[in-house]
């Protein structure tokens, strides 16, 4: 059941870098946009664990390299910190509704950061300081929104897949 | 399972590929990783194809589906019927809306005696809203290579980077690491066009002694790759703080970024230069005498800033080009 989890996790992310390439990131929404990948990831780390995060976060992370024109391997890295950071957090999960909430939303403001941070360290002349904390702010206020519906969804899923695991916790 | 030894192995270990790749990428320009990556492209771009055939019908919908109001069934088969009706009404609209993009596409290719590979954007790689870039669904079967501009009817959108079978990406004019060469309307001013932020880019003149003001309209010099002519912007700001010997512009482009749908690639140029031809004719005589701070024009210049208003003096100094 834990191999059925683990193509699981990688088809909602694989799903979840589709759907922002294709919708997400051709809404007009006023702030900035959400991104449902760093949101998917963080509940999936949440849920199962830092290595879970780092490995899914590094994964998804090196796809989403191929398919842009950065530098490789600048979000495997952003998003593999960020994946096993959330999975720290992965034994409160159970403590309060919150725990996944602010997971997510810092996990969406701390990839904006690493991933500009890692741009200027790399002179990458796209990152301005003012621009980047906007988006870091209005991704994890949108991360807000969607969590909420996201987090409930992937947690049933792997309970469903995972009865045993899911007790121990 | 939570914080052991394995994890921090684990972590250690995948921070490190993902350095060793960024080193990789970083040192070597094309090579295997490029390779990989336009084959990654255009299986993804098929797929993205896939999913936006899907997901658009899904966006169109949300957009026209109206509230089913009350719990009666009556209402809610006429509200269907309204939302059906709407959608198809949206898809019409969008498809004639498509249409008349393609005519003005096919004129302004027309106009400048380009070949042009017409193209609808597929996904925007906006990865955490950093970068822009586009795909675009035309490739090297269609004959698109690398470093091909990218118009619409108003402009210049970019120019194509990697190129697949398929599908193709194009980095967008505004995004800060694209440079692209311009010339002033009606003068053989040279310069660059640098991306700054959606909604405007930067000019900068080469040759300190030609002079750039306000209002001057830019198009593309053109090289080897590049097509010469494809409108680009207009001057808005002087940058160097009105000494009167600014080199650097600021230029609000004639292409809305945030709304770029339909796009054609120019996969060859004319024989000769179309020179200012794509350009929209100015409107009334031109706020400034055409192209020549010389001696002669002096007794107007005075006069200009006093009259901001334009009271249009007849049919101008346009034609004379």
């Amino acid at each position: 059941m834990r191999a059925f989890a683990v193509v699981i996790s990688g088809m909602l992310l694989v799903l979840a870098l589709l759907l922002q390439l294709t919708l997400v990131g051709q809404l007009d929404l006023p702030l900035g946009r959400p991104d449902l990948v760093v949101i998917t990831l963080a509940c999936v780390a949440v849920l199962q664990g830092p290595m879970w995060g780092a490995s899914f976060g590094f994964g998804i992370g090196l796809l989403a390299d191929l398919l842009s024109d950065h530098t490789l391997g600048r979000l495997a890295l952003v998003l593999c910190l960020v994946g096993y950071a959330a999975g720290m957090l992965s034994r409160d999960v159970d403590r309060s509704v919150l725990v996944p909430l602010a997971t997510a939303a810092a996990a969406c403001g701390a990839a904006v950061g690493m991933f500009a941070l890692c741009g200027a360290l790399m002179g990458d002349p796209r990152v301005a300081p003012d621009d980047v904390a906007g988006r870091a702010v209005s991704m994890a206020l949108y991360s807000l929104v969607l969590t909420p519906l996201l987090f409930p969804v992937i947690a049933a899923l792997f309970r469903r897949l995972d009865p045993a695991r899911a007790e121990r916790r | 399972m939570r914080d052991t030894r394995r994890s921090r192995l684990l972590l250690v270990v995948l921070v490190a590929a993902a350095f060793l790749l960024i080193t990789l990428d970083y040192r070597s320009d094309g090579g295997i990783l490029s390779g990989l990556r336009s084959g990654v492209s255009s299986v993804a771009g098929r797929v993205e194809r896939g999913v936006s055939t899907i997901t658009s019908p899904i966006s169109n919908a949300l957009s026209s589906i109206e509230d089913a109001g009350r719990d009666r069934r009556r209402a809610e088969q006429l509200s269907q019927q309204l939302a059906d009706a709407n959608q198809q009404l949206a898809q019409l609209r969008d498809a004639r809306r498509q249409a008349a993009a393609l005519s003005r596409l096919r004129l302004v290719a027309d106009k400048g005696g380009y070949t042009i590979v017409p193209a609808r954007i597929m996904a925007t790689d906006d990865q955490l809203g950093l970068e822009w870039t586009v795909t675009v669904d035309a490739g090297s079967d269609t004959g698109v290579r690398p470093g091909m501009l990218v118009i619409n009817s108003d402009g210049l959108v970019g120019s194509t980077v990697r190129v697949g079978a398929t599908t193709s990406v194009v980095r967008l004019a505004c995004d800060p690491t694209s440079h692209i060469g311009a010339r002033l309307e009606g003068s053989q001013a040279l310069g660059k066009v640098d991306g700054e932020r959606p909604g405007e880019l930067l000019f900068t003149l080469y040759d300190a002694g030609q002079r750039v003001e306000p209002g001057d309209r830019l198009v593309t010099f053109g090289s080897a790759d590049y097509a010469a002519g494809v409108p680009i912007g207009t001057v808005t700001r002087l940058r160097d703080g009105g000494s009167g010997l600014a080199r650097l512009a600021e230029v609000r482009p004639f292409v809305s970024f945030g709304s770029v749908d339909l796009v054609s690639i120019v996969v060859a140029k004319p024989a000769t230069n179309p020179g200012d031809r794509l350009l929209t004719p100015r409107p009334v005589a031109p706020p400034k005498p055409p192209p020549a701070p010389a001696p002669p024009a002096q007794p107007a210049q005075p006069a200009q800033p006093a009259q901001p208003a334009q009271a249009a003096p007849a049919a101008g100094a346009v034609p004379s080009r």
